[in-house]
């Protein structure tokens, strides 16, 4: 209903027959954007303890997407396709809160002249998010609509905030990690902004074409619930302690 | 008929009521006990006017709705707006400050009673209340507004746009009046709480206001309807007029911006030209020379002042980066909790000066904002903002003589820009917002062309949808 006119739908089993080498292309790379959020969700089952909130918001919001079960709800949200992106997108992004602690401890790591006694390791889940958002780029960058338009507005805001006020207030403060004008902060946000952006793309690159949609919702309840169980009660003996 | 009459009229008395309320900040109480005497200081929940008078016509709409069997006959606020309040429920769950803050009073309780009591800390109130003043300015206000304006409750359409609009206009005035009045009586030796700010709880608050209210009078006297020199003529008036009683540059400079955005939305530069380079003259002339506010407006056009090296409200900024980025919390995605900002950016200073207070309503709404409920529900409150702009893009383009849909766009562009300086989602000012939101709506459905009737809240919900409901839609 809202995906381009050039977009076509098939049942499952039938061959994508009479498709442009753009449109099969499309599918191949929404594909490959619902395998790397996929690949998330593996690292988030793998990640240390989790804070009770995430367990508190893991349950709630998996029991409420079982309604996708129910095949008139399904249709309806597979219909609208921005409604499908948000709802993606905010299940996404609390998942890739788990799986940014997945590792590694150590590995490779952005340094900086400015912060010598600082590394800040880049997690499993950065290289999945951006290599595949970077893949699917064209996809998205084709078909983006208004909720991936504003999260990333605002993540674009919250970016451009950031350095202007950093510009103008090394002007006015001694900037070091133990002067007044710590910028250790800085990496940090940056990795989260463009990380998260990566993630929001993802989820729009999937929610773009129908087959994925469908499926990406089709398994969210599942894989909500299945990361609130493994986290409730398979907690590793260590974290426990 | 007696009746149904009685009742229309308390149906209007609504409509103008809300809109009366919405031009004021008028505190009527504070919830929590003022603890500044036993030496340290909480935060109160403050009660203003337009809040209550949300919620008291809400009432009023309920029960009427209800006795005329008409909930299926309503306009619907659209997904975005529930996805808003979604974030904010979403926000609330996740917060690690606000539940540390939960266990710690739970371990404290014993039975029931206590335990239940006890969920209810200073954290879990803020979010609580926060996500009740959203669900106001975000579903009920729009679906207030909307639906009084285009009321198609009792079977047939009733449309009150033009006294929706003027009693805004007449209100717009006789604010206007008083902070000139208040300006009037200005001393020499301002302190910036003592500015004009008409019923509004500060001077920033105030400025907000008319940047956001401003674009639609704007709209209004350079459409077709006013003739050429008039339009002119009362578009620098208006600009000047209160420009000169506020001390925010922000919202002057976004008052001359609105100008030239309506303008070019109105295929209009014979008119918004000379308008505007009039008025810009005429302003520069006069700022400098306002004495007891001269002083004022210099204090924002510097970084720092005699002092602060940096002001306050700056330093804050690089304070909320701070916070986002903090690798111990997950606030990046949820936040700290709706309405928790205050209880977490005080830790964040560091070494940076934390001294003087900040001058009311002077944050920044992206940062408070995306540090109470993360960048998803930053990502919501721009989504709300996107599409209601979409749909008056959308009547821009359907009638391309429409003043009010340009109204609303240089009005949605001037919010965006102000609340970079004067966070604009607090104690009654997000009203103004619903009632802007709002007329998005009206704009895109003239009188004789009812709204479609919206049967699920998906239905009417992307710009297009709406477009295509067009005449024949209802």
């Amino acid at each position: 209903m809202n995906d381009s006119p050039n977009h076509h739908s098939h049942a499952p089993g039938q061959k994508a027959i009479g498709l442009s080498h753009w449109e099969q292309g499309e599918i191949i790379l929404a594909h490959l954007a619902l395998a790397a959020l996929g690949i998330i969700v593996m690292l988030a089952l793998l990640a240390p303890a989790v804070a009770l909130p995430d367990k508190l918001v893991l349950l709630p919001f998996g029991l409420a997407t079982l309604s996708f079960l129910i095949p008139s709800v399904l249709r309806r949200v597979v219909d609208h396709r921005e409604v499908a992106a948000f709802i993606l997108t905010a299940a996404m992004f609390l998942v890739y809160n788990l799986a940014r602690t997945a590792g590694p401890t150590e590995g490779f790591a952005l340094r900086f002249a400015a912060l010598p006694d600082d590394s800040f390791v880049v997690p499993y889940s950065a290289y999945v998010a951006i290599f595949a958002a970077l893949f699917s780029g064209p996809f998205w960058w084709r078909r983006r609509d208004n909720w991936t338009n504003s999260v990333v507005a605002g993540i674009a805001i919250i970016a451009l905030l950031t350095l202007g006020i950093f510009s103008i207030l090394r002007q006015y403060f001694p900037t070091g990690p133990t002067e007044i004008l710590d910028p250790t902060p800085l990496p940090t946000l940056a990795m989260k902004l463009v990380e998260y952006g990566c993630v929001a793309l993802l989820c729009h690159a999937v929610t773009s074409h129908k087959q994925t949609r469908r499926l990406a919702l089709r398994l969210l309840p599942g894989v909500l619930l299945v990361l609130w169980a493994r986290h409730q009660f398979f907690v590793p003996p260590e974290a426990a302690e | 008929m007696k009746n149904k009459n009685w009742g229309v009229t308390l149906d209007v008395i609504t409509l103008c009521a809300l809109i009366i309320a919405m031009c004021s900040q008028i505190n009527l109480g504070d919830i929590g006990r003022d603890t500044t005497a036993d030496g340290y200081v909480t935060k109160q929940l403050k009660i203003a006017l337009p809040d209550i008078a949300l919620f008291a016509c809400f009432a009023w709409f309920f029960v009427r709705t209800t006795v005329l069997h008409a909930w299926k006959k309503l306009w619907w606020p659209p997904f975005p707006c529930w996805a808003l309040i979604f974030a904010l429920i979403v926000s609330t769950l996740h917060s690690r400050p606000l539940l540390n803050a939960v266990s710690e009073s739970m371990a404290e309780a014993n039975g029931w009673k206590e335990i239940l009591k006890s969920l209810l800390v200073m954290q879990s109130k803020e979010a609580i209340a926060e996500t009740i003043q959203f669900a106001g300015y975000f579903v009920i206000g729009p679906l207030l507004f909307v639906n009084l304006i285009h009321d198609r409750r009792s079977g047939v359409l009733v449309s009150r746009r033009r006294l929706a609009l003027w009693t805004f206009f007449l209100t717009l005035a006789a604010v206007f009046m008083y902070a000139l009045l208040q300006l009037v009586q200005t001393k020499s030796n301002l302190e910036m709480a003592d500015a004009p700010r008409a019923l509004f709880s500060s001077p920033n608050a105030y400025a907000g206001f008319c940047a956001l209210a401003l674009p639609i009078l704007l709209a209004r006297i350079l459409s077709y309807k006013t003739s050429g020199q008039w339009a002119i003529g009362l578009s620098v008036l208006a600009v000047v007029g209160f420009a000169a009683t506020l001390i925010s540059p922000w919202a002057t400079l976004a008052l001359v911006c609105s100008l030239a955005v309506v303008g070019l939305l109105l295929r209009a530069p014979r008119r918004v030209l000379p308008a505007i380079a009039s008025g810009a003259i005429l302003l520069l002339l006069i700022w400098p020379r306002q004495g007891p506010l001269a002083p004022l407006r210099q204090e924002f056009m510097h970084v720092g002042s005699s002092t602060e090296k940096v002001r306050k409200r700056y330093i804050e900024w690089y304070v909320g980066v701070a916070r986002l980025a903090d690798r111990r919390e997950a606030g990046f995605v949820s936040g700290a909790g709706p309405g928790n900002y205050q209880f977490n950016i005080g830790s964040y200073y560091s070494r940076l000066p934390n001294k003087k207070k900040m001058p009311p309503d002077s944050n920044n709404l992206f940062l408070v904002q995306a540090i109470n409920i993360g960048v998803l529900g930053l990502g919501a409150i721009l989504w709300v903002i996107w599409y209601f702009a979409g749909v008056a893009w959308s009547s821009l383009k359907k009638y391309s003589d429409d003043w009010l849909a340009a109204g609303v766009l240089a009005s949605l562009l001037a919010w965006v820009f102000i609340n970079f300086f004067h966070a604009l989602i607090v104690r009654g000012t997000g009203m103004v917002l619903a009632f802007i939101l709002s007329l998005a709506i009206i704009a895109l459905h003239r009188d004789d062309e009812p709204i479609q009737e919206t049967t699920s809240l998906l239905d009417d919900f992307e710009p297009q949808n709406l477009n295509e409901a067009g005449p024949s839609a209802g």
